[in-house]
């Protein structure tokens, strides 16, 4: 047997003074605890300044180990490629058909744009960004690292997309890279429109690091959605509007909504729309930061929908107020 | 070996585990769970610095990791003091610090350490993750630790011993 380290080689402090030692530590940690819950900006500065200090040494090290980590997955993940492949292979079969649609709808789109005069994120500045990393660790915590920050003109609170739809939003940003707080978030409040009612209300991703979003405000219990139709960013969102989010697949009536309620935002009468998201933020490569002055104020003009929410409502603006204070 | 020399060697090895982890362990993982090289880091020093210098390294590996999560910042600090002063009393009553011994301190160090971290997230509001996934993870992080363990004990003794 090999000898680490012989308990003689050990430098043990007194018990007492180690114990005291420990608890300096643990208020510490809770003074540091507290500063972030409180928001303190200094912190997330420091923070960023580390991870720009990294950034670099673990960009070097990333592509130096490139070649085997292909070697790696190539190994332990050829079963699941030559799986995914099939699945594709029949995804491809079944889209050819849908593909004709789907021009049919472009061009009725592109007509109805240029009948409404909508400029669907036409003249938004962009820049495209690659994810460094999912979650640093094992938990996922709904958030991913992508290699562009401030130097690149991004700032907190812009819209990251990619071309199926709507990632999440800037959460931190250091010199070099940035942290987005992804759409699957149960903290992300986004305000989305149904596209074939037009109706508007806010929603939140399910906890537990699904892809499903629930739309439970401002939707009428009588209000016919239909499961499939599309839901997108909406107008008075703090994004950059009709950007997608996602599709219906289940809507719920609240209990006992038999009668058509007289107001439509009173919160018993409010029906929950479920969506599947466009976009599994864990599964995406790269992403497009939209370079949009990001809107800080929750609108409130009257013809906003969010100012009719009532009590229901009031207390998810709190928490879209919460989260762009951060 | 001077104390401005440790505390550096103390730095580097860090910055080396973190390195490791955002990088190697972001893409090497089984069944989708990486090792917790930091917290190894932290278990190791304690079982070769004792239990207060141990803490107070794994109170620095905590901070650093912490910069990189999204749970409240110090967090993950203080659930690695603790088990780094658990470890230090530990190894100080009972083990003689055989591999295999630091390997088993290892694992079950681990597993404490990432249950505990869960809980407090769950506890806090901060995420949901006191669920079935997080025995998958504990079991299989707690493995992956023992095994490094064995590379990372010797590292961390020729540095620090």
């Amino acid at each position: 047997m090999v000898k680490l380290s012989g308990n003689e080689k050990v430098p043990h402090v007194g018990g007492f003074r180690a114990l005291i030692g420990l608890i300096l530590l643990l208020l510490t940690a809770v003074v540091f605890m507290t500063l972030d819950f409180r928001g303190y900006q200094r912190l997330e500065t420091v923070r960023n300044w580390v991870r720009d200090a990294f950034q670099p040494v673990a960009s070097v090290v990333e592509t130096a180990i490139h070649p085997g980590i292909h070697v790696w997955n190539a190994t332990w993940d050829y079963s699941d490629v030559k799986r995914e492949n099939e699945k594709l292979r029949i995804q491809i079969s079944e889209m050819s058909g849908d593909a004709i649609r789907y021009e049919a709808a472009l061009d009725e789109r592109r007509r109805l744009l240029e009948a409404t005069n909508i400029d669907y994120l036409k003249d938004v500045e962009q820049v495209a960004a690659a994810v460094l990393y999912s979650t640093a660790g094992n938990f996922h915590d709904d958030v991913i690292w992508i290699d562009k920050g401030r130097s690149d003109g991004i700032d907190i609170g812009m819209a990251v997309v990619t071309g199926a739809g709507f990632v999440g939003r800037i959460d931190s940003v250091g010199v070099n890279q940035s942290m987005v707080k992804t759409v699957t978030s149960p903290d992300l409040i986004v305000g989305v429109r149904l596209l074939d009612t037009g109706d508007v209300g806010l929603g939140r991703a399910v906890a537990g690091g699904s892809t499903l979003f629930v739309v439970d405000t401002a939707i009428a219990s009588n209000t016919p959605v239909k499961v499939g139709s599309g839901v997108v960013t909406a107008d008075s969102s703090r994004y950059p509007a009709h950007i997608p989010v996602g599709k219906v697949v289940e809507t719920v009536d609240p209990p006992g909504a038999v009668e058509p309620p007289e107001k439509a935002f009173e919160p018993e009468k409010v029906q929950r729309v479920t969506v599947e998201l466009a976009v599994d933020p864990r599964d995406v490569g790269f992403v497009t930061v939209l370079l949009v002055e990001p809107q800080n104020l929750v609108p409130s003009t009257f013809n906003s929908p969010f100012e009719q929410l009532g009590s229901v409502g009031v207390e998810q603006l709190d928490g879209v107020r919460g989260s762009e204070q951060r | 070996m001077s104390t401005a020399a440790k505390f550096a060697a103390v730095a580097a090895l860090c910055a080396l585990a973190l390195v490791m982890q955002l990088t190697v362990f972001a893409h090497i993982k089984v069944m989708g769970v990486a090792p917790e090289l930091l917290l190894l880091f932290a278990i190791m020093s304690s079982v070769v610095v004792g239990m207060l210098r141990g803490a107070q390294i794994a109170f620095f590996a905590g901070l650093l990791w912490d910069v990189y999560l999204s749970s409240p910042f110090g967090l993950s600090a203080a659930i690695f003091a603790l088990t780094a002063y658990v470890v230090g009393a530990v190894n100080k009553g009972f083990f003689r610090s055989f591999r295999i011994e630091v390997a088993s301190l290892a694992a079950v160090a681990t597993a404490c350490a990432v249950t505990a971290y869960a809980a407090l997230v769950d506890l806090m509001g901060q995420g949901d993750l006191l669920n079935m996934e997080l025995v998958r993870i504990v079991a299989i992080a707690s493995a992956l630790n023992a095994f490094m363990s064995f590379i990372c004990a010797p590292v961390v003794r020729w540095f620090l011993a």
